[in-house]
């Protein structure tokens, strides 16, 4: 009997075109899409989506998901600019905002892990919590102007060499190390992995911890961007970095996604909506856009595994 | 003794009915008005839309799914009521109707790619909450859409207390005998459960999904019509943030997300809860900040309350089976 040759189609690489023939379209239609100025301004866009997706494909993968990003961003961003207000020096500033978000994923990862409540409602309930908190130690007011060293974040090319880096990071513990690998263990299947010995609970907290961790950097890049910052400023956002994730493959049940997928993800939302402005189409279409990504990603995420299946 | 108290414990609502217990006996002891009739009627207004939505929620979560998009389709099909009714002149009963129609394809889109394409429903609802409300504010151009005339049938005094509270009734009875009396609501609860188990055992598991989603589309584009009828105009920002508090609501009531476990009298006493929670709130002159604060942790509270309930019951079942 003869055996059909498999042929692996790295689950990239439907994102990776779309996004290839949505540039190139754009290119020609709209020379300024290459315009160095333009080009950076959607970098320091996509270093703050990027890395916060990094670290949403990270509990998606797992299985589960986190609604308070947008919230523990403001709380860290707005915890270690008031420090800096207050004087201390950007990088213990910096220290704190980093510190402060991996501890509210911890809350997130405990309350996910030894009480039992679904991701989606623990994460629903933080991101309240956390909002309130931010609004709190701030004062609801705006913070800033930030120190100018804080700006060297964002400044030309640095905000893509920065998202090269965690990104890289991300790839090497996804795809080279134990804890990764545990984490598709888990989200692929949870008792299987706890029958194997491994401990799931932890590994679950590790990853509500490196999106709570990424999360406080988007802060950190976002902050760096006005050099001001406020409670609301990035209200919502959740929504962008878990359409980026989804965009780029990571599957919601578990088990699927890379770190790659998550940065081409955001990479496609920064894209559709750089494109939307330079075709002078009304700001609120994005939105629709974005929704209909979405749908497109996951139709045709099925769409695949279907056939696979078969 | 222990069977009074078990039999207390099996009831799905009764995490939900202690915490709303104690939150209206704090709020009658500082504040007497509060149980006078005409205060407990406005609060009941003023969660109307919540409720009518919620039970449309349960359903779906009833199912296993989820819906994060209400909010959006509130919005979109205020816009519409307001395009055409206002800005069209169309006749007022066919623009309500077409927006409730909106509120229904919407939620066919969300039930069909639930059903049929099979997309997870979070990603599926996430994808129509952001083109809904991107698409109210693209026909609206951002800006709101007031009615400053009369407009038939929409113009007319009972909406302010009568129909919205009708509604809110008459969709929690529906919702109620759908889910405890129908094979329907069987149906809903048994593809909850267990998907393949409902399929193989005959149930047309698609259909039920779509239908479920449907429903809770038109009823959310109800309570488009509602809002915009309350305030006299059509918002693109209706809405917003619906999600959040009919998603508590309908946890808060027993309600699990898992699926084939579902509670409409849970769902009115998780909204009920909220109401008295937020004026309890207003009261004490909460801040935003506060406001959100509590919000957040009643919900939490009123799962780990739901967790204990059913650890107890096993407890106590256990201790049964010793004797």
């Amino acid at each position: 009997m003869s055996k059909r040759p498999t042929i692996q189609i790295p689950k990239e690489l439907p994102v990776f075109l779309f996004l290839m023939s949505m540039s190139i379209v754009l290119t020609i239609t709209r020379p300024q899409f290459l315009n160095p100025a333009n080009v950076e301004g959607m970098g320091r866009d996509l270093s703050m989506v990027g890395i916060m997706a990094l670290g949403m494909t990270a509990v998606i993968i797992t299985g589960g998901i986190d609604l308070s990003v947008a919230s523990i961003l403001a709380l860290s961003a707005g915890l270690g600019a008031e420090a800096m207000v207050k004087g201390l020096s950007v990088p213990i500033a910096v220290m704190i905002t980093l510190a402060a978000g991996t501890v509210c994923g911890l809350i997130n990862g405990v309350l996910v892990t030894k009480i039992k409540i679904p991701p989606i409602i623990v994460t629903l309930g933080t991101m309240s919590i956390f909002q309130a908190s931010a609004l709190y130690f701030t004062n609801s007011e705006s913070l800033g102007p930030l120190p100018d060293s804080l700006g060297v974040l964002t400044s030309g090319t640095n905000p893509i060499i920065i998202l090269a880096i965690i990104t890289m990071i991300f790839w090497m513990m996804f795809a080279k190390t134990k804890s990764g690998r545990r984490l598709y263990a888990v989200g692929g299947n949870e008792e299987a992995a706890r029958l194997s010995g491994i401990s799931v609970d932890r590994v679950k907290i590790y990853a509500y911890m490196l999106a709570g961790l990424t999360a406080s950097m988007g802060g950190l890049m976002m902050a760096s961007n006005t050099l001001r910052i406020q409670a609301n400023d990035a209200m919502g956002y959740e929504l962008n970095v878990i359409a980026a994730a989804v965009i780029g493959g990571v599957s919601i049940s578990g088990g699927v996604g890379s770190a790659l997928g998550a940065v081409l993800g955001g990479m496609v939302t920064i894209v559709l909506r750089n494109g939307l402005v330079l075709l002078q189409m009304p700001e609120q279409w994005t939105n629709v856009i974005i929704g209909a990504a979405i749908f497109a990603a996951a139709a045709f995420d099925r769409l695949r595994s279907r056939r696979e299946d078969s | 003794m222990r069977n009074a108290v078990l039999k207390f414990l099996e009831i799905k609502e009764s995490a939900v009915l202690v915490v709303f217990a104690i939150l209206t006996l704090a709020l009658a002891s500082q504040d007497a008005t509060f149980l006078e009739s005409s205060e407990l009627l406005t609060l009941a207004r003023q969660y109307a839309e919540l409720t009518i939505i919620a039970v449309g929620l349960t359903l779906v979560i009833a199912t296993g799914g989820i819906d994060i998009s209400v909010g959006s389709v509130v919005g979109v099909t205020s816009i519409t009521l307001g395009i055409l009714a206002v800005e069209k002149h169309w006749n007022p009963l066919i623009a309500t109707i077409t927006a409730l129609g909106v509120g229904g394809i919407f939620g066919a889109i969300n039930g069909y790619a639930v059903s049929k394409i099979k997309i997870q429903p979070v990603v599926v609802t996430l994808a129509t909450y952001s083109a809904a409300r991107g698409l109210a504010y693209v026909l609206s151009q951002g800006r709101p859409i007031w009615f400053v005339e009369k407009y038939g049938f929409l113009s007319n005094p009972a909406w302010e207390y009568t129909i919205p509270l009708t509604f809110a009734a008459l969709s929690l009875a529906g919702g109620w005998i759908i889910l405890n009396k129908t094979s329907f609501g069987r149906a809903l609860l048994a593809t909850g459960a267990s998907e393949k188990a409902a399929r193989l055992s005959g149930i047309a598991v698609s259909r039920i999904q779509l239908a479920a989603y449907t429903i809770t589309g038109v009823l959310a584009g109800l309570a488009g019509v509602m809002t915009t009828i309350r305030v006299s105009t059509s918002v693109p920002d209706a809405g917003m943030g619906y999600e959040f508090e009919a998603i508590t609501a309908v946890v808060m009531g027993g309600t699990s997300l898992k699926g084939g476990e579902a509670s409409v009298i849970g769902t009115i006493l998780g909204v009920a809860t909220m109401a008295v929670l937020r004026r309890g709130l207003n009261l004490t002159g909460a801040t935003e900040i506060r406001k959100m604060l509590f919000l957040g942790l009643v919900l939490i509270v009123a799962v780990i309350l739901d967790n204990l309930r059913k650890s107890l019951i096993r407890k106590l079942r256990k201790g049964e089976k010793e004797i």
